[in-house]
Protein backbone atom coordinates (compact mmCIF):
# COMPACT_ATOMS: atom_id res chain seq x y z
CA UNK A 1 0.00 0.00 0.00
CA UNK A 2 1.22 3.33 -1.34
CA UNK A 3 1.84 6.07 1.35
CA UNK A 4 -0.80 8.45 -1.24
CA UNK A 5 -3.47 5.21 -0.68
CA UNK A 6 -3.01 5.66 3.33
CA UNK A 7 -3.07 9.60 3.32
CA UNK A 8 -6.33 9.64 1.50
CA UNK A 9 -7.66 6.49 3.52
CA UNK A 10 -6.67 9.10 6.91
CA UNK A 11 -8.05 12.21 5.04
CA UNK A 12 -11.36 9.95 4.22
CA UNK A 13 -11.72 9.16 7.52
CA UNK A 14 -11.40 13.00 8.70
CA UNK A 15 -13.15 14.33 6.06
CA UNK A 16 -16.13 11.55 6.92
CA UNK A 17 -16.37 12.02 10.47
CA UNK A 18 -16.07 15.96 10.06
CA UNK A 19 -19.12 15.52 7.37
CA UNK A 20 -21.02 13.43 9.50
CA UNK A 21 -20.27 15.93 12.70
CA UNK A 22 -21.85 18.72 10.78
CA UNK A 23 -24.74 16.96 9.48
CA UNK A 24 -25.80 15.30 12.45
CA UNK A 25 -25.29 19.07 13.66
CA UNK A 26 -27.28 20.33 11.46
CA UNK A 27 -30.34 18.22 11.15
CA UNK A 28 -30.54 18.18 15.18
CA UNK A 29 -30.85 21.88 15.20
CA UNK A 30 -33.13 22.32 12.27
CA UNK A 31 -36.19 23.02 12.71
CA UNK A 32 -39.24 21.82 12.05
CA UNK A 33 -40.88 22.91 9.29
CA UNK A 34 -43.90 21.17 8.30
CA UNK A 35 -44.62 21.48 12.28
CA UNK A 36 -44.15 25.23 12.32
CA UNK A 37 -46.45 24.99 8.84
CA UNK A 38 -48.86 22.86 9.83
CA UNK A 39 -49.19 25.08 13.13
CA UNK A 40 -48.75 28.60 11.23
CA UNK A 41 -51.17 27.12 8.88
CA UNK A 42 -53.95 26.34 11.82
CA UNK A 43 -53.34 29.84 12.94
CA UNK A 44 -54.51 31.45 9.61
CA UNK A 45 -57.62 29.17 9.36
CA UNK A 46 -58.30 30.68 12.82
CA UNK A 47 -57.45 33.94 11.64
CA UNK A 48 -59.77 33.74 8.51
CA UNK A 49 -62.25 32.14 10.77
CA UNK A 50 -62.34 34.75 13.20
CA UNK A 51 -61.97 37.16 9.87
CA UNK A 52 -65.21 35.67 8.75
CA UNK A 53 -67.39 35.91 12.16
CA UNK A 54 -65.82 39.64 12.59
CA UNK A 55 -67.09 40.33 8.91
CA UNK A 56 -70.06 38.73 9.80
CA UNK A 57 -70.95 40.86 13.05
CA UNK A 58 -69.43 43.89 10.95
CA UNK A 59 -72.56 42.68 8.54
CA UNK A 60 -74.81 42.68 11.49
CA UNK A 61 -73.56 45.87 12.75
CA UNK A 62 -74.23 47.71 9.81
CA UNK A 63 -78.14 45.93 8.90
CA UNK A 64 -78.57 47.31 12.41
CA UNK A 65 -77.20 50.96 12.01
CA UNK A 66 -79.16 51.21 9.16
CA UNK A 67 -82.28 49.61 11.18
CA UNK A 68 -81.35 52.42 14.00
CA UNK A 69 -80.92 54.83 11.25
CA UNK A 70 -84.16 54.11 9.51
CA UNK A 71 -86.14 54.50 12.53
CA UNK A 72 -84.30 57.58 13.60
CA UNK A 73 -85.67 58.92 10.60
CA UNK A 74 -89.21 57.70 10.72
CA UNK A 75 -88.66 58.89 14.70
CA UNK A 76 -87.15 62.58 13.23
CA UNK A 77 -90.15 62.53 10.43
CA UNK A 78 -92.76 62.18 13.18
CA UNK A 79 -91.19 64.40 15.69
CA UNK A 80 -91.31 67.12 13.08
CA UNK A 81 -95.16 66.46 12.25
CA UNK A 82 -95.59 66.71 15.86
CA UNK A 83 -93.59 69.85 16.10
CA UNK A 84 -95.83 71.27 13.11
CA UNK A 85 -98.75 70.22 15.44
CA UNK A 86 -97.49 71.65 18.79
CA UNK A 87 -96.75 74.79 16.75
CA UNK A 88 -100.28 74.82 15.58
CA UNK A 89 -101.71 73.93 18.97
CA UNK A 90 -99.07 77.22 20.29
CA UNK A 91 -101.12 79.65 17.80
CA UNK A 92 -104.32 78.69 18.53
CA UNK A 93 -103.38 78.52 22.51
CA UNK A 94 -101.81 82.26 22.13
CA UNK A 95 -104.72 83.34 20.02
CA UNK A 96 -107.27 82.37 22.47
CA UNK A 97 -104.94 83.76 26.00
CA UNK A 98 -105.40 86.91 23.41
CA UNK A 99 -109.29 86.48 23.49
CA UNK A 100 -109.61 85.72 27.12
CA UNK A 101 -107.14 88.68 27.92
CA UNK A 102 -109.44 91.21 25.94
CA UNK A 103 -112.56 89.71 28.33
CA UNK A 104 -110.68 89.97 31.24
CA UNK A 105 -110.43 93.90 30.40
CA UNK A 106 -113.96 93.93 29.35
CA UNK A 107 -115.34 91.64 32.56
CA UNK A 108 -113.14 94.27 34.61
CA UNK A 109 -114.62 97.17 33.16
CA UNK A 110 -118.33 95.90 33.30
CA UNK A 111 -117.24 94.66 36.98
CA UNK A 112 -116.21 98.27 37.89
CA UNK A 113 -119.37 99.44 36.33
CA UNK A 114 -121.29 97.24 38.74
CA UNK A 115 -119.20 98.15 42.03
CA UNK A 116 -120.10 102.13 41.39
CA UNK A 117 -124.05 100.65 40.74
CA UNK A 118 -123.39 98.88 44.51
CA UNK A 119 -121.93 101.74 45.68
CA UNK A 120 -124.67 104.00 44.55
CA UNK A 121 -127.03 101.27 45.69
CA UNK A 122 -125.43 101.18 49.14
CA UNK A 123 -125.72 104.94 49.46
CA UNK A 124 -129.41 105.07 48.51
CA UNK A 125 -130.00 101.81 50.31
CA UNK A 126 -128.03 103.96 53.59
CA UNK A 127 -130.16 107.17 53.01
CA UNK A 128 -133.59 104.49 52.68
CA UNK A 129 -132.68 103.30 56.02
CA UNK A 130 -132.18 106.60 57.97
CA UNK A 131 -135.76 107.54 56.24
CA UNK A 132 -136.67 104.50 57.90
CA UNK A 133 -135.42 105.08 61.44
CA UNK A 134 -137.11 108.67 60.65
CA UNK A 135 -140.11 107.63 59.56
CA UNK A 136 -140.23 104.77 62.12
CA UNK A 137 -139.63 107.38 65.15
CA UNK A 138 -141.86 109.89 63.52
CA UNK A 139 -144.67 106.69 63.76
CA UNK A 140 -143.58 106.05 66.89
CA UNK A 141 -144.29 109.64 68.13
CA UNK A 142 -147.50 110.00 66.14
CA UNK A 143 -148.84 106.72 67.90
CA UNK A 144 -147.98 107.92 71.34
CA UNK A 145 -149.79 111.11 70.12
CA UNK A 146 -152.64 109.01 68.93
CA UNK A 147 -152.56 106.90 72.21
CA UNK A 148 -152.74 110.08 74.19
CA UNK A 149 -155.46 111.60 71.61
CA UNK A 150 -157.54 108.51 72.38
CA UNK A 151 -157.28 108.46 75.98
CA UNK A 152 -158.20 112.09 75.84
CA UNK A 153 -161.33 110.97 73.47
CA UNK A 154 -161.99 108.63 76.08
CA UNK A 155 -162.38 110.78 78.70
CA UNK A 156 -163.93 113.18 76.65
CA UNK A 157 -166.60 111.00 75.61
CA UNK A 158 -167.29 109.82 79.18
CA UNK A 159 -167.40 113.70 80.07
CA UNK A 160 -169.63 113.73 76.94
CA UNK A 161 -171.76 110.95 77.95
CA UNK A 162 -172.01 112.70 81.56
CA UNK A 163 -172.88 116.08 80.11
CA UNK A 164 -175.39 114.21 77.99
CA UNK A 165 -176.86 112.90 81.04
CA UNK A 166 -176.90 116.11 83.09
CA UNK A 167 -178.54 118.21 80.06
CA UNK A 168 -180.51 115.32 79.67
CA UNK A 169 -181.51 115.64 83.58
CA UNK A 170 -181.41 119.55 83.35
CA UNK A 171 -184.11 119.43 80.31
CA UNK A 172 -185.97 117.01 82.03
CA UNK A 173 -186.09 119.27 85.17
CA UNK A 174 -186.68 122.50 82.58
CA UNK A 175 -188.94 120.56 80.94
CA UNK A 176 -190.74 120.07 84.50
CA UNK A 177 -190.14 123.72 85.62
CA UNK A 178 -191.73 124.90 82.08
CA UNK A 179 -194.75 122.37 83.02
CA UNK A 180 -194.55 124.07 86.53
CA UNK A 181 -194.14 127.78 85.69
CA UNK A 182 -196.03 127.53 82.59
CA UNK A 183 -194.30 129.34 79.51
CA UNK A 184 -191.97 130.92 81.65
CA UNK A 185 -188.13 131.15 80.70
CA UNK A 186 -185.15 129.96 82.40
CA UNK A 187 -181.45 130.38 82.71
CA UNK A 188 -179.29 128.94 80.40
CA UNK A 189 -176.02 129.74 81.45
CA UNK A 190 -175.12 126.61 82.93
CA UNK A 191 -176.72 124.14 79.53
CA UNK A 192 -174.43 127.05 76.92
CA UNK A 193 -171.47 126.01 79.23
CA UNK A 194 -172.39 122.74 78.62
CA UNK A 195 -172.59 122.66 74.92
CA UNK A 196 -169.61 124.86 74.50
CA UNK A 197 -167.71 122.22 76.04
CA UNK A 198 -169.47 119.78 73.70
CA UNK A 199 -168.81 121.51 70.52
CA UNK A 200 -165.06 122.02 71.67
CA UNK A 201 -164.59 118.26 71.21
CA UNK A 202 -165.23 117.39 68.26
CA UNK A 203 -163.39 120.11 66.48
CA UNK A 204 -160.01 118.42 68.03
CA UNK A 205 -161.26 114.99 67.07
CA UNK A 206 -161.44 116.35 63.88
CA UNK A 207 -157.70 118.31 63.96
CA UNK A 208 -156.46 115.37 64.68
CA UNK A 209 -158.20 113.14 62.86
CA UNK A 210 -157.36 114.71 59.77
CA UNK A 211 -153.35 114.41 61.16
CA UNK A 212 -153.63 110.82 61.92
CA UNK A 213 -155.90 108.59 60.08
CA UNK A 214 -154.76 107.39 56.74
CA UNK A 215 -156.85 106.58 53.47
CA UNK A 216 -156.89 103.54 51.46
CA UNK A 217 -157.86 102.70 48.54
CA UNK A 218 -156.22 101.38 45.08
CA UNK A 219 -155.19 102.66 41.66
CA UNK A 220 -158.00 102.61 39.44
CA UNK A 221 -156.71 103.99 35.94
CA UNK A 222 -153.42 105.16 34.38
CA UNK A 223 -153.10 107.56 31.42
CA UNK A 224 -149.26 107.88 31.30
CA UNK A 225 -149.48 109.74 28.27
CA UNK A 226 -150.48 112.68 30.49
CA UNK A 227 -149.25 111.40 33.56
CA UNK A 228 -152.88 111.09 35.55
CA UNK A 229 -153.95 108.75 37.87
CA UNK A 230 -157.19 107.96 38.94
CA UNK A 231 -157.99 106.18 42.53
CA UNK A 232 -160.70 104.55 43.79
CA UNK A 233 -161.22 107.18 46.82
CA UNK A 234 -163.15 110.33 46.88
CA UNK A 235 -164.54 113.30 48.91
CA UNK A 236 -167.05 110.49 50.08
CA UNK A 237 -163.95 109.22 51.82
CA UNK A 238 -161.97 112.14 52.89
CA UNK A 239 -160.03 112.92 49.86
CA UNK A 240 -159.51 116.39 49.57
CA UNK A 241 -157.52 118.43 46.67
CA UNK A 242 -153.86 118.92 47.09
CA UNK A 243 -153.75 115.51 49.27
CA UNK A 244 -150.58 113.26 48.58
CA UNK A 245 -150.85 109.89 48.48
CA UNK A 246 -148.30 107.52 48.42
CA UNK A 247 -148.13 104.28 45.60
CA UNK A 248 -147.33 101.08 46.61
CA UNK A 249 -146.71 97.41 45.38
CA UNK A 250 -146.17 95.21 48.28
CA UNK A 251 -143.07 96.65 49.76
CA UNK A 252 -141.60 98.42 46.94
CA UNK A 253 -142.57 101.99 47.07
CA UNK A 254 -143.66 103.25 43.52
CA UNK A 255 -144.61 107.22 43.61
CA UNK A 256 -146.69 109.99 45.07
CA UNK A 257 -150.13 111.17 43.47
CA UNK A 258 -150.83 114.44 44.56
CA UNK A 259 -154.57 115.09 44.15
CA UNK A 260 -155.96 117.68 41.47
CA UNK A 261 -159.14 116.52 40.67
CA UNK A 262 -161.93 114.85 43.01
CA UNK A 263 -165.33 113.18 42.78
CA UNK A 264 -167.44 111.66 45.43
CA UNK A 265 -166.01 108.39 44.37
CA UNK A 266 -162.98 109.03 42.97
CA UNK A 267 -159.88 111.17 42.60
CA UNK A 268 -157.26 111.71 40.26
CA UNK A 269 -154.04 112.84 40.50
CA UNK A 270 -150.13 113.99 38.87
CA UNK A 271 -147.63 111.94 39.31
CA UNK A 272 -144.06 112.96 41.47
CA UNK A 273 -141.30 111.14 42.60
CA UNK A 274 -141.58 108.96 40.17
CA UNK A 275 -139.43 105.82 40.76
CA UNK A 276 -141.44 103.76 38.68
CA UNK A 277 -144.65 103.82 37.09
CA UNK A 278 -147.77 102.52 38.85
CA UNK A 279 -150.54 99.76 37.19
CA UNK A 280 -154.03 99.52 37.75
CA UNK A 281 -154.51 97.55 41.51
CA UNK A 282 -151.71 99.32 43.04
CA UNK A 283 -151.98 99.91 46.76
CA UNK A 284 -152.34 104.01 47.34
CA UNK A 285 -152.70 105.69 51.28
CA UNK A 286 -151.82 109.12 52.70
CA UNK A 287 -149.45 107.15 54.57
CA UNK A 288 -146.43 104.77 54.30
CA UNK B 1 -5.52 -23.31 -15.71
CA UNK B 2 -5.69 -23.33 -12.34
CA UNK B 3 -6.07 -20.20 -10.43
CA UNK B 4 -3.91 -19.74 -7.49
CA UNK B 5 -5.56 -19.10 -4.35
CA UNK B 6 -3.77 -16.54 -2.92
CA UNK B 7 -4.86 -14.87 0.92
CA UNK B 8 -4.58 -11.06 0.86
CA UNK B 9 -3.42 -9.96 4.03
CA UNK B 10 -3.69 -6.11 4.56
CA UNK B 11 -1.12 -4.22 4.89
CA UNK B 12 -1.82 -2.53 8.29
CA UNK B 13 -5.01 -3.12 10.48
CA UNK B 14 -5.10 0.80 11.34
CA UNK B 15 -6.11 1.94 8.10
CA UNK B 16 -8.68 -1.04 7.73
CA UNK B 17 -10.29 0.36 11.02
CA UNK B 18 -10.00 3.95 9.80
CA UNK B 19 -11.93 2.76 6.96
CA UNK B 20 -14.38 0.87 9.07
CA UNK B 21 -14.72 3.96 11.30
CA UNK B 22 -15.18 6.33 8.34
CA UNK B 23 -18.17 3.74 7.12
CA UNK B 24 -19.74 3.65 10.61
CA UNK B 25 -19.54 7.39 10.64
CA UNK B 26 -21.09 7.74 7.18
CA UNK B 27 -23.92 4.82 7.48
CA UNK B 28 -25.00 6.13 11.02
CA UNK B 29 -25.34 9.52 9.63
CA UNK B 30 -27.13 8.40 6.96
CA UNK B 31 -29.65 6.79 9.06
CA UNK B 32 -30.35 9.24 11.54
CA UNK B 33 -30.55 11.74 8.86
CA UNK B 34 -33.33 9.30 7.08
CA UNK B 35 -35.37 8.71 10.52
CA UNK B 36 -35.20 12.57 10.85
CA UNK B 37 -36.60 13.12 7.48
CA UNK B 38 -39.28 10.70 8.07
CA UNK B 39 -40.12 11.49 11.01
CA UNK B 40 -40.65 15.06 10.11
CA UNK B 41 -41.63 14.82 6.43
CA UNK B 42 -43.23 11.40 6.40
CA UNK B 43 -41.08 10.95 2.93
CA UNK B 44 -37.14 10.96 2.53
CA UNK B 45 -36.38 12.17 -1.51
CA UNK B 46 -39.56 14.06 -2.05
CA UNK B 47 -39.58 17.77 -1.31
CA UNK B 48 -42.79 18.04 0.07
CA UNK B 49 -45.03 21.06 -1.01
CA UNK B 50 -47.91 22.66 0.69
Amino acid sequence: MSSFTKFLIVMLTVFSIFLCGIVVTYVASANNWKQEYNALDDQISALKKNLASEQNRLMEKEKQLETRIDELLAENNSLKTELTKMEVQVGDALRESRINLQRVSDSTGVIEGLRQTIEGMRVSLDATRTDLTDKTAQLASVSKKLNEINTELDNKIVELDTLEAVNKQLLEKSSDLEKMIGGKTVSTGTVTTIKDAATVIPVEYVAVSENIVSLNGLVSEVDMKNKLVTVSVGTADGVASGMRFHVTRGDQFICDIVITHVDSDKSAGVLELVQSYPKVGDNVSTSL
Amino acid sequence: MAIEQKKVNPASNVYTALLAAACLAVFSTAVYVTIICYNQYETIFKVVKP
